[in-house]
């Protein structure tokens, strides 16, 4: 028997993942509205403060575009659906709508904090999670197709009253809620930076430790069953993983299309469906997908700043199509 | 030799919710033993390897393994003693055979612990076992539908079973792969001492190779026995409401089921 047999995965991959995300995280912070140099860090005080802001920046975006992948890479096995995205079991919609919400109550100058705005983003996602979850629960079972289905109504409710509540206020608040809508790497504090980047370590820690029964169970349920495992309840741990990077995400960015799609996808394509790797090569990958879609939006029309959110769905509409053009056999066979 | 007896179904309901699908279902099965459940489409004979299996709650009754209470295992526990081949259906995300056997390591395996030595020891013999040496590093989706299944069952094997429970292993097969995988899994029952249990659709298949039947009908326990003592014509037009006349294998000395078409009644 050959000894490839015995051998494991090869970690050099995500070695080379995270090699190219340290060297973009570095150098992307070169470019932007205004570009800066090795040198004049080194001697201009502005120069230093505008690098250390887009630093922070960057490490923002870095680690949400990490939650997201790692987020959809999770629901996608858990779901057993190629098609889940991380925003589709309500989150999008609640945050959109506890967003909203905020943006209103605060402009007729009611509470403000830094930390408001994400927070009742955060707030609304959760509630309209396990408002999803309620609904798909039958005989304590969750069904994937339940999930799905009750994920897709609650969104169009949420997001059609969001879309009441913008047409109602009227101009003064489209600004800021399209703003929100389109994802925004705007955060600077180092608190909320760090509250960030705690959840998504634990997250990626916890959901490693439960690469084998995702491996399992996106082979089937009952089978998953048969092999020891307890369905429903890792099922449940795994889809509240999900929603909480999510969320977190959601909350601080808003909404950025695509990513937690697309990612997972292009890291299967090269290394298969092995959670152990999947899930870290998803977060790293998602990692640098982010970091190179906020390069483009900070450079291309410079000095006006695209929104992130339509750089990640122009750049992952296409990547998406082409790896389904690759995987059609499998997917409608 | 008193033989041991493996598996106890005693009184069991079975079905979904609170519909009963199965019930009155009383039956053992002696260790070593090669059973085959056969019955009309719909009578619920893979609900009853699920309700043994625990992926369908019981509604009644009790089920014993090694006069242990199934319920009382725990799932890992219980997932060393009894595997499970199912009907593959479709998986979205494809493995590499290598990844599929692997998993079948998984009742063994603390949460933060890889594979060790042994759990590849095992893998390897295995897959000599089943002659699927060739396959390792090709990814399931490559495969035939004969390899697949061997795969699953190699899978099984993995898991170290006293009692493997298959759902018409070969539904989708030529004949040729059905006899091939029918074969083996009479080698491991004979030669490595596996339990088996099996659901066909194809009663000459179930004739051949199993030891008893269970013959399920509207929702009970029709017969139960060995092929020759159940296998009858006047049970075989009553359960599956068709022409038949059943005669003996030349080779085998077990019944052979001949369906007779409308035109030539």
């Amino acid at each position: 028997m050959e000894k490839k047999l015995i051998k494991g995965k090869s970690f050099l991959g995500l070695g080379i993942l995270f090699f190219i995300l340290v060297l973009l995280i570095i150098f992307s912070g070169f470019f932007g509205t205004v570009s800066l140099s090795f040198r004049g860090i080194l001697s201009s005080e502005a120069e230093k403060t505008i690098f250390i802001l887009r630093f922070k920046r960057i490490l923002l975006g870095a680690l949400v575009g990490g939650m997201l992948s790692l987020g959809g890479a999770i629901l996608q096995a858990v779901l057993r659906n190629p098609l889940a995205e991380p925003y589709i079991l309500g989150i999008s919609s609640g945050g959109g709508l506890g967003a909203v919400l905020f943006i209103i109550l605060r402009s007729a100058s009611f509470y403000y904090a830094t930390l408001g705005l994400p927070l009742s983003a955060f707030l609304g996602s959760i509630l309209s999670f396990l408002l999803v979850q309620r609904l798909a629960k039958v005989d304590g079972r969750l069904s994937p197709q339940n999930l799905l289905l009750s994920g897709v109504v609650v969104g169009i409710v949420l997001t059609n009253i969001l879309v009441f509540i913008g047409w109602f206020f009227e101009e003064r608040l489209i600004q800021g809620i399209i703003w929100w809508l389109l994802g925004n790497l705007d955060i600077m504090e180092n608190t909320a930076l760090l509250i960030i980047g705690l959840i998504g370590l634990a997250g990626l820690l916890i959901s490693l430790l439960f690469a084998r029964e995702l491996n399992i169970i996106s082979l089937g349920e009952e089978e998953a069953i048969s092999l020891g495992i307890e369905v429903e309840k890792t099922k449940q741990l795994l889809i509240y993983i999900s929603s909480l990077l999510t969320a977190t995400a959601v909350a601080f960015c808003g909404i950025i299309g695509f990513v937690g799609l697309i990612v997972p996808h292009i890291v299967r394509f090269f290394s298969g469906n092995e959670h152990r790797t999947l899930l870290p090569g998803s977060f790293l990958m998602g990692a640098i997908f982010i970091v190179l879609s906020d390069a483009f939006a900070r450079t291309v029309l410079s000095p006006i700043e695209i929104p992130i959110g339509v750089i990640t769905a122009l750049m992952g509409g296409p990547m998406f199509i082409f790896l389904l053009q690759r995987k059609k056999k499998i997917l409608f066979k | 030799m008193e033989e041991e007896i493996l598996l106890s179904v005693e009184n069991l309901s079975c079905g979904y919710g609170n519909k009963i699908i199965l019930k009155e279902i009383d039956f053992q099965m002696k260790e070593g033993e090669f059973l085959g459940i056969i019955g009309p489409n719909g009578v619920g004979k893979s609900t009853l390897l699920k309700t043994i299996l625990r992926i369908i709650p019981r509604l009644k009754g009790k089920i014993f393994f090694k006069k242990r209470e199934i319920n009382q295992i725990p799932r890992k526990i219980l997932a060393q003693q009894i595997a499970y081949v199912s009907q593959q259906a479709q998986a979205w995300f494809s493995f590499s055979v290598r990844e599929i056997l692997k998993m079948g390591r998984y009742p063994f395996l603390k949460r933060y612990k890889s594979e060790g030595k042994r759990d590849f020891e095992v893998i390897e013999e295995k897959v000599g076992l089943t002659g699927i040496g060739n396959l390792i590093s090709a990814d399931l989706e490559e495969l035939s539908l004969g390899e697949r299944q061997l795969v699953f069952i190699t899978r099984a094997l993995i898991q170290e079973p006293k009692l493997i429970l298959l759902d018409e292993p070969t539904a989708h097969l030529d004949i040729g792969h059905e006899i091939k995988i029918f074969d083996l899994l009479y080698r491991l029952n004979r030669q490595n001492n596996i339990s088996i249990i099996s659901v066909l659709h194809d009663l000459n298949l179930a004739s051949q190779y199993c030891d008893r039947l269970l013959i399920l009908f509207e929702g009970k326990i029709e017969r139960w026995g060995k092929p020759q003592e159940v296998l009858d014509y006047k049970i075989i037009e009553k359960i599956y409401n068709t022409v038949v006349v059943v005669k003996e294998n030349p080779i085998t000395k077990r019944p052979h089921i001949f369906t007779i078409p409308e035109k030539f009644r």
